[in-house]
């Protein structure tokens, strides 16, 4: 019998609300802020074959890839080695990961005994061992550099902790107590998964159940099958360049031929260059995660995620290439930095097709900034994951919006009480950045500026940016957005200076390990969205309004987009400060 | 001829190599669809990655790489 379609949507409402509460609790239950403000993490359910049967709207970079990073750990392990209370852990990028520091837990839901499906979690554990505190080094040289690597390994045992493995995994990260936390957090969220689908499963069997997701899955595939075929057949190609990877100087291109036949896409990622000796190397999950998003973001919203609406995109991702890494080449970057531009040319490419749904491109850059050391206060050892939202890259139907996390992640930056809270930083400013956003009919979402103020002895930092030199591209006429930058006012210095000329770093961009002491100032800005279609085709009123509101400068509006003379608003208390 | 294989890569510890499929790049981690074509072994996650290297590998890439 065919299955009731309001059966079928409120089963499918059960299971990400399941998701969700899993992400509530570890949300509320995590010790790092990437955790509990950042929310860098996801939440997902599993039919007992390993497919995604639901999930919720978390970190997409993470649920793309959880689709590889679960297959892989049933495959190696089995399905049939999970008893009742087991947890694995598993973080290892050669074997199905996104990047080290992204973790996964994965539990067996078992029902009367039988296994009737899994529970996963994947986290971004902000310290995980390697050279640069807070991980993240930006000018690794291969994966032994990047932190501790785990094959999927038992964390508990019917229930119990296995604590050989916590002992080595405490003891090569440098921040002890937040692993704990953390890890804890998403055994909760595993827990309340667990629970609940045993309330579930009091309600209704097993078989019709699984019968119902299977159907799920089926109904999702047809649709996305359907939104792909809208598209205009044909081959479209795009690419887009990684300025350096942190060890030279280099420009590395990223190439895709996007091809859409058939209600299939497949995106094939042959003529990108080789992988690189720096850490801005993408495994495949990367890419795939990567590439599901762009084609999530073209096609209806309202369908529901699961395995059933990747089955229609194909990935070719040549080995040994940027885009699927092969040991022992580093690649934290890949899935923070690469991971961005991957959307950006999947994007772009499909734009050659549905200009009118597609967006200019974002600040595509996490501006990762790492930071660590011991806390004069505490005398305690801290680390931290600190990354930038960016300005989106406008559409055919808005402006793009501001200072928003890029769109590999869902996550929120840090409030600046938080942060002062637990590190010795103060935030001496925090802004939009005036023009940063390209100009266009519609113009691109504004990047920011931060300025951080030392206020301990000394702390260890280290950055993995890009977009410093080569700007967000825009869309159908429209002007690209700001670039990066990361730079230094040593105490009692006047001027703001690059790493490369304070320190003497090989890239401007990707450093590890520099200590900056009292008194000195960094400057982080992120980058702005592309504009999309010419700026001359703007509504006056808009660009007097973004004048007035200090998003675009007299002078820009003036020679852009051709306005006369505009004033903005008077100076708020306060500006001007550092 | 095609079959399932085990590869028993994944719980080889003692080497880093890995095997990729023939036509997505994916690392196999355990089992994998293998062709045998003309004397060689051509290796696939599944029937459905076989299928587009046929379709659309073979015809885009062949002179490029006989």
């Amino acid at each position: 019998m065919p299955a009731d379609p309001i059966e079928l949507t409120l089963l499918h409402n059960r299971l990400t609300s399941i998701c969700r509460q899993m992400g509530v609790a570890m949300m509320k239950t995590a010790y790092s802020p990437v955790f509990n403000e950042g929310f860098d993490f996801v939440c997902a359910l599993f039919d007992p074959h390993g497919r995604m049967i639901a999930q919720a709207e978390y970190n997409p970079s993470m649920l793309g890839a959880a689709h590889h990073t679960v297959h892989w750990v049933l495959e190696e392990v089995g399905a049939q080695t999970f008893q009742p209370g087991d947890v694995w852990i598993h973080n290892d990028p050669y074997r199905g990961g996104c990047h080290l520091p992204e973790h996964m837990l994965i539990k067996g839901l078992f029902h009367g005994g039988q296994l009737s499906g899994f529970a996963a979690t994947i986290g971004h554990i902000a310290e995980i061992g390697g050279k640069a505190v807070g991980a993240l080094a930006g000018d690794a040289t291969d994966i032994y550099q990047e932190g501790l690597r785990l094959p999927p390994v038992k964390l508990m045992d019917r229930g119990e902790h296995v604590m050989d493995i916590w002992k080595i995994l405490l003891t090569n990260h440098r921040t002890p107590k937040l692993t704990w936390g953390d890890l804890h957090a998403m055994l909760g969220s595993l827990h309340i998964a667990e629970t609940q689908w045993q309330e579930l499963l009091a309600g209704r069997d097993i078989e019709s159940t699984l019968r119902d997701t299977e159907e799920l899955m089926s109904r999702s595939e047809a649709w996305m099958r359907r939104e792909i075929a809208a598209i205009p057949a044909g081959e479209y190609r795009f690419e887009d360049w990684m300025e350096n990877d942190g060890i030279t100087n280099e420009p590395r291109a990223l190439r895709v031929a996007v091809t859409v036949r058939n209600g299939e896409i497949i995106a094939d990622f042959t003529g990108t260059d080789r992988q690189t000796r720096g850490p801005i190397n993408a495994t495949y999950a990367v890419t795939a995660a990567a590439t599901y998003n762009a084609v999530f973001h073209l096609t209806d919203p309202q369908i529901p995620r699961n395995a059933g609406c990747n089955r229609p995109i194909h990935i070719i991702a040549p080995p040994g290439s940027m885009v699927n890494v092969t040991h022992p080449a580093p690649e934290i970057g890949g899935n923070s930095e690469t991971h961005c531009r991957i959307i950006g040319i999947v994007m772009g490419a499909l734009a050659q097709a549905v200009p009118e749904r597609a967006a200019a491109a974002d600040g595509a850059s996490g501006c990762n900034f790492l930071f660590g050391g011991v806390h004069p206060d505490t005398g305690e050892f801290y680390a931290n994951y600190h990354f930038e939202n960016v300005g989106w890259g406008a559409a055919s139907w808005h402006d793009g919006n501001d200072s928003q996390c890029a769109p590999l992640a869902i996550s929120r930056n840090v409030p600046v009480e938080v942060f002062e809270t637990r590190y010795p930083l103060l935030t001496r400013s925090f802004r939009l950045l005036t023009d940063s956003g390209g100009a266009g009919r519609h113009r691109g979402g504004l990047g920011t500026e931060r300025i951080f103020e030392v206020r301990a002895p000394e702390i260890t930092v280290s950055a993995l940016f890009d977009r410093m030199q080569i700007p967000p591209w825009g869309l159908s006429g429209g002007l690209p957005g700001g670039t990066t930058s990361i730079s230094i006012r040593l105490a009692g210095e006047k001027e703001f200076r690059l790493f490369t000329d304070a320190f003497h770093t090989v890239s401007p961009s990707k450093f590890t390990n520099i200590l900056v002491h009292q008194g000195d100032c960094i400057r982080i800005v992120s980058s702005g969205g592309g504009g999309y279609g010419s700026p001359t085709g703007r509504d006056p009123r808009q660009v007097a309004d973004d004048v007035l509101d200090r998003y675009v400068s007299p002078e820009r509006a003036r020679e852009v987009y051709g306005a006369g003379s505009l004033k903005t608003s008077p100076a708020v208390p306060g500006e001007g400060i550092p | 001829m095609t079959q399932w294989k085990e590869l028993g890569r994944a719980r080889d510890y003692l080497q880093n190599q890995a095997v990729h499929c023939q036509l997505c790049g994916k690392i196999l981690p355990r089992r994998a669809w293998v062709v045998s074509e003309e004397g060689c072994e051509l290796v696939f996650c599944d029937s459905d990655c076989e299928r587009l290297y046929r379709e659309y590998w073979l015809p885009r890439y062949r002179t490029a790489t006989s």
